[in-house]
């Protein structure tokens, strides 16, 4: 195959240089093993008998289901019959078997690939449906040829980058995390689930590569570089050559810089001290030595849910948060409500019933707690039984009203009046915030900020509700822009109100680990961000680079600006000039 | 040694998907003859699946049926006459 180089976005630093794994529905990997000209009988022979086998697979099932109400089922049973053993298919397998000299698995995937990428082309929406036969029709043969050889995602045996349409968290959940050493989706944005997960795991990461899964087979070698977002299939030496090369820089130094900036606290040039926080997903995350010595300005609960598979018991949840707070050592630790909804909600099997039209404006988050009384409430126990053990602060998500936020408040002090009568022991005080993260609040802050203890603005879903963008679908993913200058008015805004009244306020969505946005955030008035550990160094070296003054003199040039293009590639020359090796 | 072809309008509702290509199939490797559907420029082995699929024919589209070989006529006839009973769909 030749060489093909593809752009995307890339959403985790790094470089990468593997074996495709190309995940489906069915999870294979198909290896990709030259094969000598004396061994081209064997491998079409092997075809011909897995052919034989589908087929007597697809007779089994025909007879199974003939007595069964199923005609649909009957139809798609006769069309895979069809199909496994459609003349035109299988000259192509044997073509490349004998022309290319590659094992019989690879053939039957490049040819089925082919036919999936122009099924999926097609401008008939009817006949486009009709992919799922043939993605059917090669998992079959596929198994049939790999038979017991077929390797799962959890017990990879050597190196490889994960190519998938999407990354599920479930999937995620179940990566062997040490034999994967780069993440390529079709899907997504920087906020996508698979971004920042890659992100937490550094390992590089580019997202949004249309019909990537169509275009590379198991085996297929990858080149990827996260810093540019470019992805090479069957790259030739010389490409090869220069990403060893910028891997080696690179990775030498974010070694220094990490070094170099664990020590130092994050002052800026004109000793304004700033408060960096960690957001974690899971308390092991707090063991990590990028990890050492911060607070955690968000914990993602919802994660526990999902690795999970489904809601917890109230031990679970309290084992987990006594963990961080043990490993914490004294350190606070915000704790967010579950959050789960939009696109992680489906991820549950037994809440699938409740499939919505639009789940982003759906009942998610907050909203779900509020309905599922008895989960919300397993939660909000856990985490006051574990607040005697350190310094926790319980934060509510996606709070668009008073009326909300009071509603929790309520709910919590229930929970805490009940626990006190069954004689818990519980901290007098334990701080409450909310989330700003739709323009509601955002537009209100004045009228929350007697409401909670401190705030903290999610820019992520701050920026989908802003600009009505559903930052994981891929066709409107470009219209996603932190830097709209809608979106810099809301966080101004609520910085301006929160700093005049002296509340706390923290910002930790993915902008606050962007070191494109820390000098602006800082000139904005922000004085306390959370954001991955890894992000930490990058971001603490811009810190320390900064003078606020002149950062607010930036803030008012770009306050004034209408276009949020220009204002990205402004924020980011000014990063480049701190930190190029970054980009 | 024979040569036979007819033009035939695609008519039922999704066009030559899945179920009516397979019927294709199941009919032309009945006949000795080389069956071919022609639509534009693009032509499509009759005993291929995914050739009358990928032809992409879609309800209203005009397309030929070809076929050379000793029982070239009767096979043309049996597919067109498929084809105008719309595949037999309800």
């Amino acid at each position: 195959m030749s060489m093909e180089i593809r752009k995307g976005i890339g959403v985790s630093p790094g470089y990468a240089i593997d074996e495709a794994y190309v995940l489906d529905t069915e999870q294979f990997v198909i290896p990709k093993r030259r094969i000598k000209l004396t061994e081209v009988k064997t491998e079409v022979s092997r075809l011909h008998d897995a052919i034989a086998a589908s087929k007597k697979e697809i007779a089994e099932l025909q007879s199974e289901f003939s007595n069964a109400v199923g005609e649909e089922t009957a139809q798609i049973l006769e069309s895979h019959m069809w199909m496994i053993q459609d003349r035109k298919i299988i000259e192509e397998i044997v073509r490349r078997i004998r022309d290319e000299k590659v094992t019989t698995e690879y053939a039957v995937s490049r040819v089925f690939r082919r036919y999936i990428k122009i099924f999926s082309e097609m401008t008939n929406v009817y006949l486009q449906h009709r992919v799922s036969d043939v993605v059917d029709s090669e998992a079959r043969l596929l198994r049939h040829l790999l038979g017991k050889r077929r390797q799962n995602l959890d017990n990879l045996d050597k190196n490889v980058i994960i190519v998938a349409h999407d990354l599920t968290p479930s999937q995620t959940a179940l990566l062997n995390k040490e034999h994967v050493t780069g993440i390529v989706t079709a899907l997504g944005g920087p906020t996508s689930h698979s971004a920042i997960m890659a992100k937490a795991l550094k390992i590089p990461c580019v997202v949004g590569l249309a019909d990537i899964s169509t275009n590379v087979s198991g085996g297929d070698m990858l080149a990827l570089d996260g810093n540019r977002g470019v992805v090479v299939i069957s790259p030739v030496q010389s490409i090869l050559d220069k990403f060893k090369d910028r891997a080696a820089k690179y990775y030498a130094f974010e070694k220094e810089l990490e070094t170099e900036q664990r020590e130092l606290s994050a002052d800026t040039v004109d000793e304004e001290h700033i408060e960096v926080m960690l957001n974690i997903e899971d308390p092991e995350e707090l063991n990590e030595a990028s990890a050492k010595g911060y607070s955690v300005g968000l914990f993602r609960t919802e994660f526990l849910y999902l690795t999970r598979g489904g809601p917890l018991d109230e031990t679970a949840h309290f084992e987990a948060y006594k963990r961080c707070l043990d490993l914490l050592d004294g350190r606070s630790l915000v704790v967010r409500t579950m959050d789960l909804g939009g696109d992680k909600i489906h991820q549950f099997d037994q809440w699938n019933e409740s499939k919505e039209p639009n789940p982003i404006l759906g009942c998610r988050s907050i909203r779900l707690s509020f309905e599922q009384p008895a989960m919300f409430r397993i939660q909000i126990r856990a985490l006051l039984r574990a607040a005697k053990f350190g310094e926790v602060k319980i934060l509510f998500p996606l709070i668009t009203s008073l009326a909300e936020i009071r509603r929790a408040k309520q709910f919590l002090q229930d929970v805490i009046d009940d626990m006190l009568l069954e004689g818990e022991d519980i901290p007098e005080s334990i701080p409450v915030g909310m989330m700003v993260e739709v323009p509601s609040s955002a537009l209100l802050i004045d009228l929350f900020i007697d409401e909670v203890d401190f705030f903290s603005i999610g820019s992520n879903d701050l920026v989908q509700y802003t600009l009505a963008v559903d930052r994981g679908n891929e066709r409107v993913a470009n219209l996603y822009r932190p830097s709209h200058p809608a979106v810099l008015r809301l966080i101004k805004n609520v910085l301006d109100v929160c700093n005049k009244a002296n509340k706390p306020v923290s910002l930790c969505g993915e902008m606050a680990g962007d070191l494109r946005f820390s000098e602006m955030l800082l000139g904005m008035g922000l004085r306390s961000f959370s954001m991955l550990p890894a992000a930490i160094p990058e971001v603490k070296k811009i810190i320390r680079s900064v003078n606020t003054h002149e950062a607010e003199k930036l803030v008012n040039k770009i306050l004034e600006m209408d276009d949020s293009e220009n204002i990205y590639s402004i924020l980011e020359k000014r990063a480049k000039v701190v930190l190029p090796y970054a980009f | 040694m024979s040569e036979h072809h007819q033009k035939v309008t695609i008519s039922n509702d999704n066009g030559l998907h899945a179920r009516p290509a397979g019927k294709i199939v199941a009919l032309a490797i009945q006949f000795e003859s080389d069956i071919k559907i022609h639509l534009d420029n693009k032509i499509a082995d009759a005993r291929s699946i995914i050739d009358l699929m990928t032809l992409t024919a879609s309800c209203g589209c005009e397309v030929e049926v070809s076929a050379i070989g000793i029982d070239a006529e009767q096979a043309v006839n049996a597919i067109v006459e498929l084809v105008e009973k719309r595949f037999e769909e309800q």
